[in-house]
């Protein structure tokens, strides 16, 4: 009964739609690119469309049923279309200069939105060790191919002999005789190729999946990522990338947020050239503590009006808000910083944590911003008294103004204008001689690596006033330009003014900054800081982390050193460039040729840090369009790549952007990582807006799948898998192609889209009715066609059986794959989240080496296992009349790969820690260990390939060998091929699962599970398969073969022989492959012996 | 932002989920490899030297002689010919006995559309010589009894092949409405005239069906376990008688016959022998240039220390 049962189980086994998961994951991946193709999308101002980050949800679209917006920049800045919103999530990220905080998560990932802008060429994304896999997926091909067509000519070559084409006990069927012989040579190489297809492993496709996607917790549940103050841990995005993380070259960060912490303290202020260091205010007569700096004028004090006009400039110029506020304000992604104050139970609110900072600084000199009220800011003065300011316009802060703007009105009917920037851009605007007296605390303040703001004001005419106003208004209601409108108004306004002082903010560094940048230095990932901020300040961060050392030799690029001299800029930066490449390329490289590799630290070898800033940069890239600019590109990219660290300051967004595509399309397109921060939510935002035209997607999918559950009913019935190829191409033309509806009336009539809400076409109603359509066509299909149907020559085929079922699938998944896998990568939005800067040395010194470890193994041991699987397989040919007789059994051939071999490679792929995850951490050279996708090049790929053929060939010739008399078992009975295929299949099971035995460096009891019970359960199960006469089934195969195998010692001492055979040269290779000298020793980590000595070391 | 219940944010502190489960490293190390290789070494040299001399005493004749015939060039694994039978049919099954599967094409009907029976190529093409042993003392032949018991699997014989339920208590009955084979002189039914060894339970038929591994191969005919010839052939002249019906020259085949003793590990093959003595050799000599190597390492780290 329960044989029937399973029989049953097996006959209808193929209602289950395994094909559509795959259709399924096709149609959406193709289906993604009719978004990104869509002209509509596409913006001229910005030179882009849409941007589709993942494949995943776009049926997602067409069940929106809540919209989420934010009004500043999505609603209001741009056009006022909803469906600008979509594309909105890319603009979004383009403007989102990296100076604001969104919040404490640091989050990173090597396709973080830099590289979305980036990298245009959706193929960059694609994983390293995808694209391993799909180079050595082909050469299996080539050897699938080959092996097929050389199976096909040596059975005509070998059938030309007399008696070997039809001998009398082999007789053909009529049938046979009549076929052309072109098509039976034809349906020859099919044949190979389905007896031979198993060496493409398929199902490592979905083991690389598993593992990824079961691998990526132990990042989100590894406590070290914890973070008790924000409460939370890592946050994996993707699980397509983890091995990414093992392999990156080059970090892009920020410095604001990233490398600091963006948490704001105000340290000291400078007014009219008088130094006020604050110290505690609270214990001060008046909030005031004069300090010596060098340029001030000891104890001495600007005048109190001029002490007044800056505190209440601090108090007035931003765009604090006071409590919890909904709107926020300036460049704000999602949410704001909070800074709650004590003692007044209020909080301010702010886009940048700069403002909130300079508030409170005010605060403490005794002028506290109370909030707004209507149109009037309110504040307390020193005297506790409330002074009240009618705000008539902000001039908004933006990161190419670098400054912003208040006008108010004073009780008193004055008009002021408040304006608070970058030294850079207030310097220019102000009166020559009131710049010399704060310029010197400005650079001082740099250099200790604060950042620096320059207040000025400027009272207003009430003429000029009524101008500016007339002319704000004009430009905010613009229709077309607004932006550049408005700028050129905010321009003329901010002219003239008067520069009071001076601020300097402390921007603390992350916990462990400097140790994690070290670690990267160490695991020899080259770190590029990316910055609005000043040269000084940046480069003071620079040297805090330790990115710069003291040691560390700077190559300068900026506008400074081009000014040197009185030459052209262009010429200057020639001589630059060729200087700064001589030293850093080419003298490396004599460097190392000299001293080969004993090369010591102190012996000449120089580290070198290069700084450019923002106005070089765009010198570089965009220098006039003749031969010199590219050679600029070339040159400057050969010297950044030199250099250790790489520090690019007053860098406009964009100009992040390119220079991160500069290095990603750079020769060999190194992995890259950047570093940002960013809102939770704002990342989700933006990640649901990927999509545009929502409605039709929707409806493809839909359709697909109820085509699918329908389809198989009927199919069912007649167990033809391989109708597959010609049952998905339609259905999946329809679901790419398929309007129902005109895309101009979906768009004009938007009711239609509730004719899909909810679900609708995917609920039970509809589900029953495709059911039940299945159910009747499959009933008349079934009797009506039945006869008809029958077709001896199929039947012929079901020999193998097994095999055209798995074959066809295999070769579905396989086309499919190849192209699917490519671009599904690519689309992927991926993010790795993780609460603080520290936390990246671990992820990846240990999470992203060891998953690149467990990954390229997984790869390399599939293709391995895969290979010795099949090549015993081929070789029977050779002894078999060339005539597709399996070598296995077909239950063996399937099970192979799905049963007896993927759970102690899964497991593998999961546990291994090949090195222990404190010494990953504490040397983090061994990072470079694996750098350049080491393990999966060509030669270990070689390598396991050798290893698969030799084991092949030994499990072969080693059984031939024996069978040379089949007079085995000793009562002298003969053992037959099944017997042979068995004996060779147990030995390769053996071998396999013991070699994975042999390379797995960290056994827990997981480890030992599945592998002993691997093993167990193929015994078991082929007792089970041999000990039950199937009654399905046509031939009884394996009936007792394999007890009465166990049953002659012969056969145990060749298992024996072989698998020791088989396993004993890989031990031998490992041996031999140590590292010799000590200075190697950690480069070659996994190998078995300096695994043990590094251990010794410890 | 981020204020999530903490409990489903913070990750568990399991040893599973921060990858700390206790595990054991085991080392490759040239201190344990070359134990090792030398433990293979001497073991395979020792098993080797045990079969080496137990397949060389199969060539003595002592003990229960066994008699195979052989062929050459004869291609029972091509995949047309191995899957042309009908195990349900082999089984007992009326119903495939009376309509036998389409693999058995062309050998599944016969004059008149008559199912065969046992159908199939592989069937149809039994091996169907027979042999004679004599042993002659002073010039009188004395037949050698050959036992055909036992020269089929257990399982086989007992379980996988039965005859169709008799009808009447005759076996030829339960083959009405079949043919013979177009190769085969009688019935299935008239295979033997000993009712336990007639029809699909023939011995000799269940030894042909199990196919052979390779080409060339051999299969056992019979074993001498009868009466004096129990023990072993005595030395002195036999005479095989042969009755040649089986053609092979067509395609270029051979047959022969051959006699021989099994020990505990089968008949005689000298590969496995010489594959664990040459093998075990090789670790032993592996291990000693490990040695060497690893000495030569050893002392050059301890200079550099």
């Amino acid at each position: 009964m329960f044989t029937d049962f399973l029989s049953f189980m097996v006959l209808f086994n193929f209602i289950i739609p395994v094909s559509m998961y795959v259709t399924v994951e096709m149609q959406k991946f193709l289906g993604s690119f009719f978004i990104s193709w869509d002209k509509d999308f596409f913006d001229p101002e910005i030179q882009e469309g849409a941007l589709v980050n993942t494949s995943d949800l776009n049926e997602e679209l067409g069940q929106v049923e809540y919209v989420f917006t934010d009004k500043t920049g999505t609603l209001t800045q741009n056009n006022m279309e909803f469906i600008e919103c979509c594309i909105d999530g890319y603009q979004y990220n383009y403007r989102d200069s990296r100076t604001e905080l969104d919040g404490f998560c640091v989050s990173d990932g090597p396709v973080s939105k830099l590289q979305e802008k980036a990298g245009k060429g959706k193929s960059q994304k694609r994983s390293a060790v995808e694209k391993s896999i799909n180079a050595f997926l082909i050469v299996y091909l080539c050897i699938l191919i080959s092996k097929a067509l050389v199976c096909t000519t040596l059975k005509y070559v070998w059938q030309s002999h007399p008696g070997h084409d039809e001998p009398w006990y082999n007789q053909k069927t009529q049938k046979e005789k009549d076929t052309n012989k072109f098509l039976k040579m034809f349906t020859d190489f099919l044949s190979f190729m389905v007896l031979f297809n198993f060496i493409i492993p398929v199902s490592m496709y979905v083991t690389v999946e598993m593992q990824k996607f079961l691998g990526s917790f132990f990042i989100s549940w590894d406590k070290d990522f914890f973070d008790p103050e924000i409460q939370e841990g890592a946050l994996v995005n993707t699980s397509d990338l983890n091995e990414e993380l093992g392999q990156v070259e080059y970090v892009f960060t920020d410095k604001t947020g990233t490398l600091t912490q963006n948490n704001m303290e105000f340290i000291e202020c400078c007014i009219d050239g008088y130094q006020y260091n604050y110290r505690d205010s609270r214990t001060e007569l008046d909030g005031f503590c004069v300090s010596d700096g060098p340029v001030s004028k000891l104890q001495e004090k600007a005048g109190k009006e001029k002490e007044e006009l800056f505190l209440r400039a601090l108090c007035l110029c931003h765009t604090v808000q006071v409590k919890e506020g909904t709107e926020l304000h300036g460049m704000d992604e999602v949410d704001g910083i909070g800074a709650s104050d004590d003692a007044e139970q209020c909080c301010y609110i702010a886009s940048s944590p700069d403002e909130v900072a300079l508030v409170k600084g005010a605060k403490k000199y005794g002028f506290m911003f109370l909030g707004m009220e209507g149109k009037h800011m309110k504040m307390q003065n020193r005297n506790k008294d409330v002074e009240q300011y009618e705000l008539l316009h902000v001039l908004d802060f933006d990161p190419v103004r670098r400054r912003m703007s208040v006008i108010v009105k004073t009780k008193s009917g004055e008009t002021l204008l408040f304006c608070k920037g970058a030294d850079s851009s207030v310097f220019p605007r102000v009166q020559a001689e009131e710049v010399e007296r704060i310029r010197m605390h400005v650079e001082r303040n740099a250099m200790e690596g604060y950042r620096t703001l320059c207040v000025a004001y400027k009272s207003l005419s009430s003429e000029e006033f009524e101008q500016t106003d007339a002319a704000l208004q004009d430009a905010r209601l613009a229709l077309q330009d607004r932006e550049e409108r408005l700028a050129q108004v905010y321009d003329q306004v901010e002219a003239g003014m008067h520069l009071i002082g001076a601020t300097a903010v402390e921007d603390r560094l992350q916990e462990e900054a400097a140790e994690t940048m070290e670690a990267l230095h160490g695991a020899g990932m080259k770190v590029w800081v990316l910055t609005g901020d000043k040269m000084e300040t940046a480069k003071s961060t620079c040297y805090a982390c330790r990115l710069f050392l003291k040691s560390t030799e700077l190559l300068e690029l900026t506008v400074r050193t081009l000014e040197e001299g009185d030459r052209p800029r262009e010429e200057k930066l020639h001589e630059l460039l060729l200087d700064y490449h001589k030293r850093a390329v080419q003298d490396r490289h004599k460097d190392k040729d000299k001293e080969g590799v004993t090369r010591s630290w102190s012996s000449g070898f120089r580290e070198f840090g290069f700084i450019v800033d923002g106005a070089t940069l765009s010198l570089v890239l965009n220098a006039s369009p003749d031969a010199s600019a590219s050679r600029y590109k070339s040159l400057f990219l050969q010297i950044c790549q030199n250099c250790t660290a790489v520090l690019c300051c007053r860098m406009a967004p964009l100009q992040k952007a390119q220079i991160v595509k500069m290095v990603k399309n750079s020769k060999g397109s190194p992995i890259t990582l950047s570093i940002g921060v960013k809102g939770k939510e704002g990342r989700q935002a933006v990640r649901n807006s990927d999509y545009a035209i929502p409605k039709l997607k929707h409806l493809k999918k839909l359709l697909l799948v109820q085509y699918f559950f329908y389809k198989p009913l009927y199919d069912a019935a007649y167990l033809t898998m391989y109708n597959i190829c010609f049952t998905s191409m339609p259905i999946v033309a329809y679901s790419l192609l398929e309007q129902h509806i005109c895309i101009e009336s979906l768009l004009e009539n938007s009711s239609l889209y509730r004719g899909i809400a909810k679900n609708a076409m995917l609920r039970w109603g509809p589900f029953l009715y495709w059911t039940l359509l299945g159910l009747f066509e499959g009933l008349v299909f079934f009797f009506g066609v039945y006869q008809l149907f029958w077709n001896p020559a199929l039947a012929d085929n079901g020999q193998v059986f097994g095999n055209w079922t798995f074959g066809t699938i295999v070769f579905t998944v396989l086309v499919f794959t190849v192209t699917l896998k490519e671009g599904r990568q690519a689309v992927r939005n991926s993010d790795y989240a993780i609460p603080k800067l520290k936390h990246l040395k671990k992820l990846l010194l240990v999470h992203g080496h060891l998953y690149y470890v467990r990954i390229a193994h997984l790869v390399q041991y599939f293709f391995y296992k895969n290979l010795c699987f099949i090549l015993p397989q081929f070789l029977y040919q050779f002894f078999c009349g060339f005539s597709q007789q399996p070598l296995y059994d077909a239950a063996y051939l399937t099970m192979y790969n799905i049963c007896f071999t993927s759970m102690p490679i899964v497991a593998y792929s999961l546990l291994e820690q090949h090195i222990c995850i404190e010494s990953l951490l504490e040397n983090a050279s061994l990072y470079r260990g694996i750098a350049k996708n080491a393990m999966l090049r060509w030669g270990p790929f070689l390598y396991w390939t050798l290893l698969g053929l030799f084991e092949g060939l030994v499990f072969f010739f080693g059984v031939y060998q024996l069978f040379w008399n089949p007079a085995l078992a000793d009562n002298g009975q003969v053992f037959g091929n099944w017997t042979f295929g068995t004996i060779v299949f147990t030995v390769l099971v053996f071998t396999v699962t013991l070699k994975l035995a042999m390379d797995t460096r960290h056994w827990t009891w997981v480890n030992h599970f599945v592998i002993w019970g691997s093993l167990a359960f193929y015994i078991f199960f082929s007792f089970f398969w041999g000990g039950i006469i199937w009654p399905f089934m046509q031939q009884q195969r394996l009936y007792f073969v394999f007890a009465n195998m166990l049953s002659s010692v012969s056969a145990w001492l060749i298992v024996i022989l072989l698998i020791v055979v088989s396993l004993l040269p890989d031990i031998v290779i490992g041996v031999f492959r140590q590292p010799q000298g000590p200075d190697r020793q950690q480069s070659a980590s996994v190998t078995p012996l300096s695994y043990k000595r590094f251990k010794e070391l410890d | 932002m981020g204020k999530e219940d903490p409990k489903v944010s913070k990750p568990d502190n399991t040893a599973f989920t921060q990858q700390r489960l206790p595990a054991w490293q085991p080392i490759l190390s040239a201190g344990i490899v070359l134990p090792l290789f030398v433990v293979i070494g001497l073991t395979f040299i020792g098993i080797g030297i045990g079969l080496f001399i137990t397949s060389s005493n199969v060539q003595e004749i002592e003990g229960p002689v066994f008699m195979y015939y052989g062929l050459t060039n004869y291609y029972q694994n091509y995949r047309k010919y191995g899957i042309s039978r009908d195990d349900d049919q082999l089984f007992g099954n009326i119903d495939s006995l009376k309509s036998p599967a389409n693999f058995c094409s062309p050998y599944q009907m016969g004059a008149k559309q008559m199912p065969i029976a046992p159908c199939g190529a592989i069937a149809n093409s039994l091996f169907n010589d027979t042999f004679r042993l004599f042993y002659k003392v002073n010039e009188v032949y004395t037949e050698v009894l050959l036992d055909d018991n036992g020269i089929s699997w257990w399982t086989d014989y007992n379980v996988k092949f039965r005859n169709p339920p008799e009808i009447n208590g005759s076996l030829k009955n339960a083959f009405e409405g079949t043919v013979k084979p177009l190769n085969w002189p009688k019935p299935v039914y008239e295979l033997s005239t000993n009712p336990n060894n007639n029809g699909f339970i023939n011995q000799d038929f269940l030894v042909w069906m199990r196919i052979a591994a390779l080409p060339n191969f051999r299969k056992l005919y019979r074993r001498i376990s009868e009466g004096n010839w129990s023990r072993s052939l005595p030395a002195g002249n036999y005479s095989l008688e042969i009755t040649y019906n089986y053609p092979v020259l067509s395609f270029q085949g051979k047959k022969k016959v051959v006699f021989s003793t099994v020990t505990w590990m089968g008949g005689k093959n000298s590969f496995l022998g010489i594959a664990y003595l040459v093998f075990g050799s090789l670790s032993i000599v592996m291990a000693l240039i490990m040695l060497i190597v690893y000495a030569k390492y050893q002392v050059q780290i301890d200079r550099d220390m």
